[in-house]
């Protein structure tokens, strides 16, 4: 595979931080649920 | 099933025996009515009301209150009490005349399943005697089989696609590098399908729930999507949808970005990769937080048994997918070395999976059995031990995998003729574990759908005789008294006669105090209580329609003798209709 162009570059990790927010975020929903059940 | 299989199951319930105390307020708990449970009236009642241990949902609630040809007589929809959020009101029609009431009510539980109860009230002031009236069997309230399908469906589609991701990043990886003319497209699209049919599963299982519980259509959408988020169950399954779509982008990214071809990650690979397993993780957790687990104590515990049964249960899922999909796609030339590198690297993970599955899975029944044999004697331990017994034959499947095709695989590097017939052993190995694991999960889907035992189930076994359906005359003996049980005609909803002789050494016990508590043995129903009068020496007797439902009921008398100590005597009495 090629290396990734400079301009893909910055995609890829915008990609990427979206990603991980979007796990972040999964994770924050989840915790706030079994806290409420939790209470 | 194979001999092992047997003794592995003997173990499980074994292990099931070491019951530790739990109390499980998985349902709304009916604790107050307005009129009194079989109390008589001398001017009608305006309203009946209903009050909870938990604030229940009007909307999803039915009260229907009937006299004894079956008419109908209330008035208006079920409304909540303004004065307190846990009570539901319906009313009544204005002057009702005497006679005896039946009041029959289902509710919807914050954990999503519908509980029911019946009771019958008197308009005096001379009702007259209590008549039968036809209570609706508790069986009603099974599941029906489009919510089944629907819930197994998303279960599996969600557990295949979040299963095939880990697969797909943390095991499958290395092939394209380690084997030339390999390729990893097949699993990701695979991943995709199951998360696409995921996305579309979770909502349309929400809106078949919604609508049972509703009573409505599940066409009538406009009309059930604003009921989603009224109940904590609907509030889940949204939460789940959020973080499961959340999951899917993360993850299709991470796809997108992964380049299997370089041994080393990137920080974006990293960075997207963890996203969508944190996102995966989240999503496993929420079922669990909306069903039994989140409201079985200890809780904590159980949240995180029922979290990592699901994680176990999705990564050996997800893995036997990925590699029949990797059988399938990989041309017969390079199915051999492909395999042999990847089969070895899953099964230390299925391993490890299954072991956590069963550990998780033993710690979830002992939580929520109330004794050993509600395993046999219930619907919900049934379920349990069925799904045991698939799990079983799965495992022989995998053992044979491990014992047999991956030595065969490793081998087949040195003297290749193995490695076909090993590829099609291991085929046909991967395609019975997956279709037992579908099952299994179908199993749970069904398990998850049904009211565990109440904590009342455990004590029939200390009850001195099981008696009924039909009217009882049972002799037993307790703490050196005789005593003899009458109950007539012994059935539900009537006005039952309950008396008990006590007699010692032959001669009537006098002036003892007797009282009567009931715990129907299926359902979490309040317990009633009675006291007995001595209506001839060594005779207490008491009538009352305190048999509510049909089932299994436990009859609780607890005897004061005068001059002696305190005992309880314990009868388990089946009532029928």
């Amino acid at each position: 595979m090629t290396e990734p162009s400079s301009t893909q570059v910055p995609l890829r990790l915008f990609l990427a931080v979206l990603a991980l927010a979007a796990g972040v975020a999964a994770a924050v929903l989840a915790i706030s649920l079994v806290r409420t059940v939790l209470a | 099933m194979t001999t092992r299989g047997r003794i592995v199951t003997a173990i499980l319930v074994t292990t099931a025996g070491l019951m530790v105390p739990s109390v499980a307020s998985a349902h709304a708990y009916l604790i107050r009515t307005v009129p009194v449970a079989s109390g008589v009236l001398n001017a009608p009642p305006p309203n009946v009301q209903l009050t909870y241990d938990e604030a229940v949902e009007p909307r999803f609630a039915i009260i229907s209150v009937t006299d004894t040809q079956g008419h109908q007589e209330t008035v208006g929809p079920v409304r909540r009490s303004a004065a307190n959020p846990d009570t539901l009101i319906v009313s009544l029609r204005p002057r009702l005349p005497e006679g005896w009431y039946l009041v029959y009510w289902r509710a919807i539980s914050v954990d999503g399943h519908p509980v029911q109860g019946a009771f019958t009230y008197a308009v005096g002031p001379n009702p007259g005697p209590a008549p039968r009236f036809s209570v609706p069997s508790i069986a009603s309230s099974a599941t029906a089989a489009n919510l089944l399908v629907a819930r197994w469906v998303m279960f599996l589609s969600v557990m295949i696609a979040i299963g095939l991701f880990a697969f797909r990043v943390l095991i499958a990886r290395p092939l394209p590098r380690r084997a030339s003319q390999t390729t990893l497209r097949a699993v990701s699209l695979a991943m995709v399908i199951a998360s696409v049919i995921g996305v579309v599963a979770i909502p349309v299982y929400l809106d078949f729930a919604t609508a049972s519980d509703s009573l409505r259509s599940v066409f009538d959408v406009s009309a059930l999507v604003p009921l989603f988020r009224i109940t904590a169950f609907g509030r889940g399954y949204v939460d789940m949808l959020v973080c499961f779509t959340l999951f899917c982008l993360a993850a299709w990214i991470a796809l997108w970005l992964d380049r299997p071809d370089r041994e080393h990650r990137s920080i974006a690979e990293i960075s997207a990769q963890a996203g969508a397993l944190i996102a995966a993780a989240a999503v496993l957790g929420i079922p669990g937080a909306t069903g039994h687990a989140g409201q079985t104590s200890p809780r904590g515990l159980s949240l995180a048994f029922d979290w990592l049964h699901l994680i176990s249960g999705s990564l050996w899922l997800g893995g036997l997918i990925g590699l029949l999909v990797l059988w399938l796609a990989l041309p017969a030339g390079t199915r051999v070395p492909a395999l042999a590198i990847v089969v070895p690297r899953f099964s230390l993970l299925a391993l490890t999976s299954v072991i956590v599955l069963l550990g998780t899975g033993t710690g979830a029944t002992i939580e929520h059995m109330p004794a050993l044999d509600a395993l046999w004697q219930t619907s919900y331990g049934v379920a349990i031990l069925v799904k045991i017994g698939i799990l079983v034959a799965a495992l022989a499947l995998a053992s044979g995998n491990l014992l047999r095709t991956r030595p065969r695989l490793l081998a087949a590097t040195g003297r290749p003729q193995l490695g076909e017939s090993a590829a099609r052993l291991l085929r046909r190995l991967i395609g019975g574990e997956t279709v037992l694991v579908a099952a299994a999960v179908f199993v749970a889907a069904v398990l998850s759908s049904l009211a565990p035992p109440p904590p009342a189930f455990a004590l029939q076994n200390s009850a001195l005789a099981q008696v009924g359906p039909g009217r009882v005359a049972q002799a037993v003996r307790r703490a050196g008294y005789q005593l003899q049980v009458l109950v007539s005609p012994n059935k539900a909803a009537a006005p039952d006669t309950f008396a008990l002789r006590i007699t010692k050494q032959g001669r009537p016990v006098r002036h003892a105090s007797v009282t009567l508590a009931f715990n129907h043995l299926e359902m979490q129903m309040p317990q009633q209580e009675y006291q007995l009068t001595e209506t001839r020496p060594g005779v207490y007797s008491r009538a009352a329609p305190a048999l509510i439902m049909v089932g299994k009921w436990s009859l609780a008398f607890n005897i004061a003798p005068p001059g002696g100590p305190a005992f309880t005597a314990l009868i388990v009495d089946e009532a029928n209709g």
